[in-house]
């Protein structure tokens, strides 16, 4: 698994495309796919995922074994591309469904990090390999 | 010694400096300086007290006031967890430094490595999410940024954590460990 991370609007998805040769009916979107509430959705179909943590903000009824298992599986599917804003770079949110979604997010993103083959900051569409 | 530890939240950067204060030295202190005011800062202290667990270190509690601590130990290492809930602490508890926050915790962080610490200080990204709506806010952004600006000026290392990983801003904090 390869994870592409980086601040909203940097360029993180055009730069995955060229670099993974990515089409549009191989990339699921985050913010689109279907979600069933206390499922985790099956990307079998997929070669990339962008806007994990829109997906993250959407899924309900999980807990957290399920979604232990879920990364594990992500993170062990060969040359699969996970694409993440990184959320924890402002203050503190105020409310508390933004504070645990920026940590479900982050923890994510470390856990996917860990076992990654290679992972990527874009910053202003130029991607930096940090793994 | 000094290095300076910056992430995001959930960034990974606790990990990572703990891992680093470990490195340097089997003497090792931990300035906690978190005040439990609720169920989820309760929470927050507890898991970092997990993380910490068996790795040896003297947890020293501090929520004010850095250059008043007096902890020369020279050869220990000591983890500051960290500079963007002292610059809190400092701006919004009675006895707080107020306006001289950034340099009163500057002075304290002098006061450690004069004592002979190699010190490891964790501190916060917080400057990518736009303009800030108070004055409160306000202040705070700007006392953690000039904070962390001379923290980096004096710092032998400044690491940034990305999703776990470091990115090397300034020396190699490796170089240091034993």
């Amino acid at each position: 698994m390869y994870l592409v991370v980086g601040g909203a609007n940097q360029g993180k998805l055009a730069w995955a495309r060229r670099q993974f040769n990515l089409a549009d009916g191989e990339i699921a979107d985050g913010a689109q796919i279907d979600v069933t509430p206390g499922e985790l959705p099956d990307l079998a179909e997929y070669r990339a995922l962008c806007g994990l943590h829109l997906l993250l903000a959407r899924l309900s009824g999980v807990d957290a074994d399920g979604w232990a298992a879920w990364l594990e599986h992500l993170a062990a599917r060969p040359g699969f591309v996970v694409i993440c804003d990184e959320v924890g770079a402002g203050l503190v949110p105020i409310d508390r469904a933004g504070r645990e979604q920026r940590e479900l997010t982050g923890r994510a993103c470390c856990r996917l990090a860990a076992q990654a083959e290679g992972v990527w900051r874009v910053f202003c569409g130029i991607a930096q390999q940090i793994k | 010694m000094l290095a300076l530890v910056l992430g995001g939240a959930a960034s990974g950067k606790s990990e990572y400096a703990e891992q680093l204060a470990v490195s340097l030295s089997p003497r090792r202190y931990y300035i906690a300086t978190m005040q439990a005011d609720d169920a989820e800062s309760e929470r927050r202290i507890n898991r970092h007290r997990q993380m910490r667990a068996g790795k040896g270190f003297n947890t020293v509690e501090r929520a004010l006031d850095l250059a008043g601590l007096d902890l020369a130990d020279p050869g220990a290492s000591a983890l500051l967890e960290c500079a963007s809930t002292l610059v809190g602490n400092e701006l919004s508890l009675p006895g707080g430094a107020g306006e001289n926050t950034a340099a009163a915790i500057m002075a304290g962080i002098e006061h450690l490595l004069a004592g002979g610490l190699d010190l490891v200080v964790v501190s916060n990204d917080v400057f990518g999410a736009g303009a800030a709506a108070t004055p409160e806010m306000r202040a705070y952004l700007r006392e953690l940024g000039r904070l962390n600006c001379q923290i980096a000026a004096a710092a032998d290392c400044v690491v940034e954590v990305c999703c776990g990983l470091p990115i090397y801003h300034k020396g190699k904090a490796e170089d240091f460990c034993r």
